[in-house]
């Protein structure tokens, strides 16, 4: 019922270019109040947090000129910075390593993380004691995580080379290598982030109706099919919301790679943001980090956007 | 037949939880790992933490944890003195000044933005939704020049307001999601009993959203708290939080493993524990409401 | 003792209207019912007399006085929800004396204990004072909704479907009891339900309501034996009033109404006859009559119609039967003692008195007056 109301709405009034925000039966009467009272009454949240619009535009402005730290000129020199970074080749470096941390990141992400959620899903004994310590590695601070890691990951005394010399790796170099960098610093994203991907699937598991199950397995399906057929298709809005979630968050990481190894071995882990930073207050190249940001930005944008028209067509499946 | 029937199914029954059991261990294993190495590595004594091969069996030690929070200590080896303490006391003080803020103002413009119909109301939460998801340094590069310009930098009224970004839209949509459970009828017939809308808000809606504003409150503290880069760059040695002083350890020449892992031990506990509490909230608020169990 | 009267109202949720000129007028004291099916704007129209939401045109109107710019805490209305809204965070008694906590009023503790005392006693809920409303049945429910309503002493009531979600036998003891409130029976009330059997009990008068319009305003009496068209017609009564396609004969001195479906004719009175021409009937007419008003002529020969029973379903107090003629389907309701043999010979009259006329075209009812 929701369902057909929420994008009824959404379709009669053509002036609504996005989902609504909330399903119509918790909208109250106007009757009565002044037509101004809920911009009054936004109005404090507003006045805190819109001036970041200044900043924003600063950014879109700081990208077109020529402006550095050591060479406050500004010359607006409308798109040439960004011909010069489509031509640069740290640039494309910078896409590529966002791309494939991100992509890697979020898909072991999500596998592990399924997996995860069907074994805490059962009951034993162990997924009783484990299901309140899934949190653990998603609620330390993301630089913090990655400081636990850089101390177990030394190559001298880190103990994680003590499991590898096991297997004849003793002195694997971990994030001083340029090799074995992306690997490493793959390795923190997903320590850190399935128990996010996990928590949501598991919600969405248990929340998943009896019926078509039952009706299923007296009809002599098999665990796999019903698994595939069943199972997955129900618990999609729950993987698109955490795995776009992630998506976003990833592509523009920050604390993990930057507190690992600010970027390096040489530009190895220069993502979006760890590229920005080093341009901007290493370099002191405020309009090539503000260009490299605006493109971050779009990429963000695109997806988010289409997080939020999904979402609210599927809240009223998810609630 | 039947016995046997029975028999194998337990058997089947007891193979199958076998497995989920061992897998359930190596997947936790590798999640929970390194918080135990590391609190293991925070009462080590310099000498056993510098060995090898690691030692899993130790006399532990309090040192590391005197270390870092003796007020004031110069490192044997360079001149950088981290006051850890004062990074604790500095995350408290702006973590809870920039959530209170976020409540004062996000839990009526929550309501507002929930229950009123009225023009841009939509694009007024998607606004706020839109912090969350932008690349930082987008528009920190330029608050850090107009900081430096306006004298914000490395103030608490700058993070404070900065902080306001991560805060805010925690605070707006988990609540949005929340007042909307809230049903209308409730709030009309308060009305209809001769009560104001303040005072509709105030007696009937605020109470009943109770659960909303723990979840609110306890997911934006643990964004704010374990926020890394807004420190970094807008803040400097009088209001460094925790996370950016942990940091600091690192730049040393000669890395104190004991004291790093001390630190992180210290920095991670009241969270920890924080969401022991928030469990419950959990789902609905690190989706920002879109899923709710 | 209020006059309310909505004039003209119209209300749109984003372009579609709910409330499509509606108006009418209840007398001083009246016990005022809303009848219609779901999603005929029933709730709408009592939400906008309350003033919870806006109207996009026309007024609301109490003793003259247009109230369209005052807001719901300040009109002098009680209202109970179909939902109750009972605040679950506070006990039976907090929630009954609500109303007399709202600011300005400055009542002392004493004089709500003794004002809530006499409503809960009134309403039988006195014994339920500390329970919260999640531990009540919905019947106790309902109970303190009507008592948070009166404490109140408003000057106008408006109930929004009290009964629907109480059981069937709670339902008819609360029936009962609405009609022994006196405060409700001597103030303003506006009733609202979809249940015509609740609808021709309590109303002095009822209005009838689809797709945001009054469509008629009458007593029970009037709606039931004089409804102004069809929608109306079946919509009261249970069973279904019986639609026959009819055309009007005349052959010489005598007019009939040939049944051509059902294999017989009804004979015209010649006063019905020539009130027929004097509206311009159409020839083409559907005819209507209730179960009620169909009864069984012992002597088949000198009968009006000649039928074969079909089913029979004794119910309690009544029994249905339904019985063929020729192509059609009769519903006759009868003594449910009689016994009756399936596939037997019946002969039947219809009551001529009862007998509703219809355009088949604008269904309306040809005789009825326009209010």
């Amino acid at each position: 019922m929701e369902a057909t109301k929420a994008s009824h709405s959404a379709a009669a009034d053509g002036s609504e270019k996005r989902p609504p925000v909330t399903s119509k039966k918790a909208l109250a009467g106007t009757g009565g109040r002044k037509k101004y009272l809920p911009y009054l009454i936004v109005l404090p949240a507003l006045v805190l947090t819109l001036p970041v619009l200044v900043p924003f535009i600063q950014s879109i402005y700081y990208s077109m000129t020529t402006y550095s730290l050591t060479n406050p000129v500004k010359h607006f020199i409308w798109f040439e910075n960004y011909v010069w970074l489509f031509t640069d080749p740290e640039f494309w470096n910078s896409v590529r390593v966002s791309f494939v941390y991100a992509g890697t990141s979020v898909g072991i992400e999500l596998l592990l993380g399924l997996l995860i959620a069907v074994l805490l899903n059962q009951e034993t004994l162990l997924s009783k004691i484990f299901r309140p310590l899934l949190l653990l590695p998603l609620m330390i601070a993301p630089i913090i995580g990655t400081l636990m890691w850089k101390l177990m990951m030394s190559p001298e005394f880190g103990v994680l080379n003590y499991f590898l010399s096991f297997f004849g790796a003793r002195n694997f170099q971990w994030a001083s290598a340029a090799k074995s960098a992306m690997f490493s610093v793959v390795m923190i994203d997903v320590w850190m982030f399935t128990p996010f991907i996990a928590l949501i699937l598991l919600a969405g598991l248990r929340s998943m109706p009896a019926p078509p199950f039952e009706a299923a397995m007296v009809d002599g399906a098999s665990k796999w099919f019903i698994f595939k057929n069943l199972t997955i298709p129900m618990l999609m809005p729950f993987i698109i919301v955490a795995v776009v979630f992630r998506l976003i968050d990833s592509l523009r990481q920050f604390d993990i790679i930057f507190g690992l190894t600010k970027g390096g071995p040489g530009s190895t882990l220069m993502n979006f943001q760890v590229s920005a930073y080093t341009t901007a207050f290493t370099y002191t190249k405020i309009s090539d980090g503000s260009a490299l940001m605006m493109i971050n930005w779009l990429i963000v944008y695109v997806i988010s956007m289409f997080l939020v028209k999904f979402w609210r067509k599927s809240q009223d499946r998810l609630s | 037949m039947a016995t046997s029937n029975s028999n194998s199914r337990k058997r089947k029954i007891f193979f199958q939880k076998l497995v989920v059991n061992i897998l359930l261990l190596v997947c936790f294993a590798f999640l929970l790992f390194p918080v135990f190495w590391v609190t293991s590595m925070a009462f080590k004594s310099h000498d056993d933490i510098l060995t090898w091969p690691p030692k899993f069996v130790f006399k532990p030690t309090l040192e590391n944890f005197q270390n870092i929070t003796t007020a004031v200590r110069t490192y044997r080896v360079g001149a950088v003195s981290s006051d850890f303490l004062k990074g604790f006391g500095n995350s408290l003080l702006v973590t809870t000044s920039a959530l209170v803020l976020s409540l004062l103002t996000g839990i009526p413009a929550a309501y507002a933005l929930g229950r009123f119909r009225f023009k841009g109301r939509n694009d007024i939460a998607f606004t706020f939704l839109s912090f969350r998801f932008a690349p930082e340094l987008l528009v920190i590069i330029p608050i850090y020049l107009i900081f430096q310009k306006i004298g914000l930098y490395d103030t608490f009224f700058g993070l404070v307001w900065v902080y306001q970004l991560i805060t805010m839209p925690m605070v707006i949509w988990i609540l949005m999601s929340y007042f909307e459970d809230v049903s209308v009828e409730l709030e009309q017939a308060s009305l209809v009993d001769g009560f104001s809308l303040f005072h509709t808000f105030r007696r009937i809606i605020l109470p009943l959203a109770k659960p909303g504003i723990a979840a609110a409150s306890l997911l934006a503290f643990i964004y704010a708290w374990n926020n890394f880069i807004f420190a970094l760059i807008l803040g400097s040695s009088k209001v460094q939080p925790v996370t950016v002083s942990a940091l600091k350890f690192i730049t040393a020449e000669k890395l104190r493993y004991g004291d790093i892992a001390a630190a992180c031990i210290l920095a991670a506990i009241p969270i920890l524990i924080l969401s022991l509490y928030a469990q419950r909230y959990m789902v609905r608020g690190l989706s920002l409401g879109a899923v709710k169990k | 003792m209020t006059v309310v009267a909505v004039r003209n109202v119209v209300k749109s949720y984003d372009g579609a209207p709910a409330l499509n000129g509606l108006d009418f007028e209840t007398r001083d004291g009246e016990f005022f019912v809303l009848l219609g099916p779901s999603g005929a704007g029933k709730t709408t129209t009592l939400k906008v007399i309350a003033g919870l939401e806006d109207l996009n045109a026309g007024e609301v109107v109490f003793d003259g006085k247009v109230m369209n710019a005052v807001s719901p805490n300040e009109r002098p209305v009680g209202m109970t929800f179909e939902s109750y809204a009972l605040y679950p965070h506070f006990s039976v008694f907090e929630n009954l004396a609500n109303p007399l906590r709202a600011p300005g009023k400055k009542v002392p503790e004493s004089e709500v204990r003794r004002r809530v005392d006499k409503i809960a006693g009134m309403l039988r809920i006195d014994h339920l004072y500390d329970r919260r409303p999640g531990e009540l049945s919905g019947g106790q429910k309902q109970r303190v909704s009507l008592g948070r309503t009166m404490i109140r002493e408003p000057s106008v009531y408006l109930l929004d479907e009290p009964l629907s979600h109480v059981d069937a036998k709670i339902r008819f003891e609360l029936r009962i009891q609405f009609h022994r409130l006196e405060a409700l029976q001597n103030c303003t009330s506006i009733y609202v339900t979809h249940d015509y059997v609740e609808a021709l009990s309590l109303g002095d008068r009822i209005a009838i309501i689809n797709s945001g319009k009054i469509i008629q305003v009458g007593t029970p009496h009037q709606i039931y034996y004089q409804p102004k068209d069809i929608f109306i017609a079946r919509m009261v009564g249970q069973p279904h009033i019986n639609l026959l396609d009819a055309a009007l004969e005349v052959n010489g001195g005598d007019a009939s109404l040939k049944i051509p479906k059902g294999g017989f004719s009804i004979p015209l009175s010649p006063e019905l006859h020539h009130t027929l021409q004097q509206l311009d009937a159409p020839r083409e007419l559907t005819v209507g009559i209730r179960p009620l008003d169909i009864s069984i002529n012992p002597q088949v020969d000198k009968a009006t119609a000649r039928a074969r029973s079909d089913v029979f379903e004794p119910f309690g107090s009544l029994g249905l039967l339904s019985v063929k003629t020729q192509d059609i389907f009769l519903e006759l309701l009868l003594d449910p003692d009689l016994t009756v043999e399936p596939g037997s010979p019946l002969g039947i009259d219809f009551r001529e008195d009862r007998l509703m006329f219809f355009d088949p075209a604008s269904e309306k009812n040809l005789l009825s007056n326009e209010d």
